[in-house]
Parts: structure tokens; C-alpha cells; sequence
């Protein structure tokens, strides 16, 4: 609904519906909203202050280490003049192996990097703080400072020190990406990390994947077009925000900005970008809604931090908003704004778009196929969420219903391979009682990444 | 309002899906008893609507043979095509093939999927068979190339298997929801 011509960044917001029915009860509303940079030329390019944090403990071993050698050896001929390259290797020590400035990849660079054995065991601590202190020593403001982390195990006792060290690095403008190899990584751990330090957390579960994954994150580094991105929602006057969730380029909770103005239920800490409504764990068979009505907290404006933005990977996030009866004949329903700092620049910009809708009398309103697809594949994702849970609680009948369920969803979606794989997994676990981490990891990391059109949107305008 | 079919559920209005077991929820605004075609003079969504969305209105309108079905005697179950909104009431007794018409084939199913993007969604030609009798309705694979699905799992060819309201039929990547036609 809004955009930046000029800047050829654009913030568009489309509903599952184009006019909201008359309804003496409330309702719900998805808002899909996505940005896109694809006609973005920078006028200046970014330089890049980049540190891998390699790990080549023993479980390495093999072809995984040769494919990250093969990612690190790419990546240093990959930099451009006036990019940093620093290259750490850990196990239960960690070195800086390479400092690379200027861009060009020095004769030896090679052999230093096929020089590196594995040995010992995994302390990602020892591997991150020596990675981001190294990244500190190189930033300054006119670069995109970033440290990857590449791991293929788990690390014990030093969880909390690595989430603090990777939350003191965002707050400090270096972003980190992890990326888990194999089976063996610790997933909630690593998905913590990479929230905490502001970028993503891949798996790749084919050695052969490792320099494919490299290549996509360095692009995306290397066509940055807006830093230190904020969403904010401010839902109108009997509206509320129920969840907002990215769906694109994979789907995750969304880290919340601590503006101290959108209350949470409970005493414990909140889940990141989610706050709950009150509906009971049954699905809210005795009229939760009214409940959820009296509860809820009262119209603000929700904030997420949304990191930088690169043109490799258009953002999309899907608003689950609770409309109350409306009264009038055009609704302002939400206000959508995205705060970002340019590359090139450290004054903010703003792309707005409201949310408006006709309300009508029928309540035959033809539902968006597009946002209708992109709720049905997070609903697969959810479900598979769900069935972990209930099987980490012990709950395996529960664990499996909701894994059939999610198959059912991606057999519908077309993702028949994935469908089979998900389905397969709830056989298992009914016939063992058992998760298998291997599976849990393919489902959830394949369910995630599951809405592959999104960029198309940006080339079908309005008619 | 909706409640979910299969798991009772309470969700908002205008929920797609019931956050308990995945099923696609329908408001019962929606499904007046005896509809056969979703209602003309819909409102189109103005925001990236697709080509596809508007061909599948359209095709969702015309008649097919198995709306023949509804002429007859009319059970207590009803198919709806998830993607279309098709509504198909199946007769107290007897047999419906579901698949689509091939006419140099020979195969003319009661059930012609065609309309429905049958072939796009890897519906077989005789994919599937639905059986009612006194004692209940069945639902049979046809070994079809792409399986048919109830309720998440797959179906073993020519082994039939009861069919209640509330089910949800996969054929291939097509999913029909098994409603009661009599109302929630």
C-alpha cells in the first residue's frame, strides 16, 4: 500500500480478505506484509567487516571439514576491495587463523586454510568470543560488521555466556549467523544464539550443502540495503495483534523491541515476538474469546527488531490481527511501519502502509489464495512444533495425532516428499515412543523454510 | 463463531485453520444446506489476486456430472473441495468414482475432479471409489498414482475404509473435506 519509489524499496501489506464482514462477534484478520528490494541499487556498496568462526573439533572429521575448507577458501576470494575477512578455527581452543584486509586473498591463504586438522572436542564460547572480539577489532560504522558461526556439535555449560556475549555483540552492531551441520547440534540452543545475536540459524544436513549455504549468506551480506530494521505495528481503536510471525525467507518468531508497552500473560520470561491470548490449551472449547476479550491488552504499537535486510532474501511477516465489531463502513484497521537505517547513510527512513477495509453485509469474501497459502504452511509448521513439545512432555499420542496433522497440511501444499517424511516420523514414534532428533531437525528446518513464491508478489501489481 | 469438524475446537471467525489438528475451518455462515457451488457475485480480494484464483471461481460455477448425484436421493454426507468450495452430496446408496474424465480413455467418474485442477493436482483418471451402503460409507483406492490420503495416512489400494463426517480425503494433492449434510 505504500512505498518508496525512488529508493525502490517496497512495504506492501496484503489481506486474506479485501472487505471485512459485518459480524456482531470478533473476527479474524491476515495481514501478509513483505518487503522487497529487488530493483534496489545501492549508491554506494557496503564494505564488509566478516568473521567465520570455523569449528574442526574431531567430530568434523572428514567431509564436513573439507566442504567448510572449501566455503572458507570461496569466501576469501569472494571479498571485495575494502572488505575484512578474519578466520577463526575452534575446538576446545580457538585461533585466528587469517586476518584478510583489503579484499585480496593472499597466496597463502589457501594453505593456511587446508592446513587445519581436526582436534578436540566443542566449546562454541571459546570459539565465539575469540570470533567476535576479532570482528570488534575490525568494525567501524562504515562496514557490515557480521561473524558466522559453523558448527556441527553441542557445547556444555557455557550456554549463558554465549548468549550474552552474542546479545552484547547485537547491541554493539556485529550480527551473527549460525550455521549447524549434521544431526548433533544442540537446536534450541543455537536457535537461542542466533535470535540473541540478531541473524539467522541455518541447518545443513548434507556436507555438500556447506558452500551452497555459504554463497547465499554472502550475497545476502554483500547486498545489504537496510540496517538496524524495525517493524512496527499499531493496531486501530478494537483491533488487536494476536501473533506476528516472518514467514519469509524462513519462518521464526520475531524478536520483540522492548518498548515496555505490549503485556504478556504469565511470570515467566516471553517467547520472543509471541505473546499469547488466553485461549485454554483445548483449542478454547468454553467461549475462550470473551475471555481473551477482557484480558487482552489494550491497542499499542508492537515493535520488532528485524536486524539487516539483504536483496538475496525478501522479508515477509504474517499479522494475525482480532478485529472487534466495527461500526463503521471503512475500517483503519492497522498501521504498518518499517524504520530502517540505509547502508550508506545513518539518518532513518520510514515506509509506511495502512491496513483499510471496506466492511460489507455478506460474508461471502473470497479468501486471498496467496495469504490462504501462507497461513496453511505456517500452520504445518506450528503443528510440528506442537508435536515436539508434546513428545518432550511425554505425550506421544498427542505427538503423533499433530505430526499426522502437519503431514496432512504439507500433502495438501504439494510437499508431498516432506509429507511422507512427517508422517513417516509419526509411524515411528507411535511404534518406538521415540523421537528421532535427525528427523525432528529435517521436519522442522523443512517446514520452516516453506514458502518459496514469496518474492513473486513483488512482480504481480494491483489491477 | 466456527468450530472445527474434526476436533471441536472453538476458533474466531475468519480462521483458515484449526490450531488443534490442521483441518481447513469453514464459517457456517458459509455452507448454507443444499449449496452446490460456491455463490455468485463473490468479492475478489484487491491485493495480489491471481490469475489462478479468478479461472478457479470461475470453474468452481460449472456443473459437473457427480452434481448429478444430487438430484437423486441425497445421503448424510457431503464433499467439499478445499481449493473450490465445490459441494458434492452423496446419494443414500450406491457407488461414486472420483477422478477426472478422459473421454479417449473411456473414463467418466460420477466425481470429475477436472475443474478442480484434477490433473495439476496429480488426481488419477479412476482414482478413488466411495461406496454407501445401510451399514455406512467407504472409501476405496483405485491404486492411484498418487495415493489417496485419509486423514493424513495413506490408504492401502482396494482396502476400503469407513468415511465419517469431519474426515478429510487427499486425492494426490487435492483435499476434500467430508461434511455432514444435514448441518453441524
Amino acid at each position: 500500500m505504500s512505498n518508496d519509489e525512488a529508493a525502490a524499496i517496497e512495504l506492501k501489506v496484503a489481506c486474506d480478505k479485501c472487505a471485512l464482514p459485518s459480524l456482531a462477534e470478533d473476527q479474524m484478520l491476515y495481514a501478509l506484509a513483505a518487503i522487497s528490494a529487488t530493483g534496489y541499487v545501492p549508491p554506494t556498496r557496503m564494505p564488509l567487516n566478516l568473521c567465520l568462526v570455523l569449528d574442526h573439533s574431531s567430530s568434523m572429521h572428514g567431509e564436513k571439514l573439507k566442504q567448510v575448507k572449501e566455503s572458507a577458501k570461496y569466501i576469501a576470494h569472494q571479498m571485495r576491495t575494502g572488505d575484512r575477512l578474519t578466520l577463526v578455527v575452534f575446538s576446545d581452543r580457538a585461533k585466528t587463523l587469517i586476518v584478510q584486509l583489503g579484499g585480496t586473498a593472499a597466496q597463502t591463504t589457501s594453505q593456511l586454510i587446508d592446513a587445519v586438522e581436526t582436534r578436540g572436542g566443542t566449546e562454541i564460547y571459546a570459539g565465539l568470543t575469540h570470533g567476535l572480539e576479532a570482528a570488534r577489532k575490525q568494525q567501524t560504522d562504515a562496514f557490515g560488521n557480521h561473524v558466522v558461526l559453523l558448527t556441527d556439535g553441542h557445547t556444555y555449560g557455557d550456554e549463558q555466556n554465549c548468549l550474552e556475549a552474542a546479545r552484547a555483540a547485537r547491541e554493539a552492531g556485529i550480527y551473527l549467523t549460525v550455521l549447524g551441520v549434521g544431526t548433533e547440534w544442540n537446536d534450541e540452543f543455537l536457535t537461542d544464539l542466533a535470535t540473541a545475536g540478531g541473524g539467522a540459524l541455518e541447518y545443513i544436513d548434507s556436507p555438500r550443502k556447506i558452500v551452497e549455504v555459504f554463497q547465499a549468506h554472502l550475497r545476502n551480506m554483500q547486498t545489504i540495503y537496510a540496517r538496524e530494521a524495525n517493524l512496527h505495528v499499531r493496531p486501530a481503536e478494537g483491533v488487536r495483534l494476536k501473533d506476528a510471525c516472518r514467514v519469509s525467507p524462513y519462518i521464526a518468531n520475531l524478536t520483540r523491541e522492548d518498548t515496555g508497552r505490549v503485556s504478556f500473560r504469565g511470570g515467566g520470561p516471553p517467547r520472543l515476538g509471541h505473546w499469547e491470548t488466553d485461549l485454554p490449551p483445548g483449542g478454547g472449547r468454553s467461549s475462550p474469546h470473551q475471555k481473551m476479550a477482557a484480558q487482552a491488552p489494550t491497542p499499542m504499537e508492537h515493535s520488532f527488531r528485524l536486524g539487516y535486510l539483504g536483496q538475496e532474501a525478501d522479508q515477509a511477516f504474517l499479522l494475525e490481527l482480532i478485529v472487534s465489531p466495527q461500526a463503521t463502513p471503512i475500517c483503519r484497521l492497522a498501521h504498518v511501519r518499517l524504520d530502517y537505517l540505509p547502508p550508506d547513510d545513518g539518518v532513518e527512513k520510514s515506509l509506511e502502509a495502512e491496513i483499510i477495509l471496506p466492511t460489507v453485509t455478506t460474508s461471502q469474501v473470497e479468501i486471498d489464495p496467496k495469504v490462504r497459502d501462507v497461513v496453511e504452511r505456517l500452520t504445518a509448521f506450528r503443528l510440528q512444533e506442537k508435536a515436539w513439545a508434546s513428545a518432550q512432555a511425554g505425550d506421544i499420542p498427542q505427538a503423533t495425532q499433530l505430526l499426522k496433522a502437519a503431514s496432512t497440511r504439507l500433502l495438501s501444499l504439494g510437499e508431498s516428499e516432506l509429507s511422507q517424511a512427517v508422517f513417516a516420523e509419526a509411524q515411528q514414534m507411535e511404534r518406538t515412543g521415540q523421537t528421532s532428533s535427525i528427523a525432528m531437525k529435517r521436519i522442522r528446518y523443512g517446514t520452516r523454510g516453506l514458502i518459496p513464491f514469496l518474492p513473486r508478489l513483488f512482480s504481480r501489481r494491483n489491477k | 463463531m466456527i468450530t472445527c469438524r474434526r476436533c471441536h475446537a472453538v476458533h474466531l471467525e475468519g480462521t483458515l485453520f484449526c490450531d488443534q489438528c490442521g483441518s481447513p475451518l469453514v464459517s457456517t455462515a458459509d455452507e448454507a444446506p443444499g449449496d452446490a457451488a460456491p455463490p455468485t457475485g463473490k468479492i475478489k480480494s484487491e491485493f495480489f489476486t491471481s490469475k489462478e484464483a479468478g479461472s478457479e471461481a470461475m470453474v468452481a460455477q460449472e456443473p459437473t456430472s457427480a452434481e448429478a448425484i444430487q438430484a437423486g436421493a441425497a445421503g448424510t454426507l457431503q464433499l467439499t473441495v478445499s481449493s473450490t468450495g465445490r459441494i458434492f452430496r452423496l446419494p443414500v446408496k450406491g457407488q461414486v468414482l472420483i477422478g477426472r474424465r478422459d473421454s479417449l480413455a473411456g473414463v467418466f467418474p460420477d466425481l470429475d475432479l477436472t475443474p478442480d485442477g484434477a490433473v495439476a493436482m496429480g488426481v488419477s483418471r479412476s482414482h478413488a471409489r466411495i461406496t454407501i451402503d445401510e451399514t455406512g460409507s467407504y472409501v476405496e483406492d483405485l491404486n492411484s498414482l498418487n495415493h489417496t490420503h485419509l486423514n493424513g495416512e495413506r490408504l492401502v489400494p482396494h482396502q476400503p475404509r469407513a468415511l465419517r463426517a469431519g474426515d478429510e480425503l487427499q486425492l494426490g494433492r487435492l483435499t476434500i473435506r467430508v461434511e455432514s449434510a444435514l448441518g453441524p
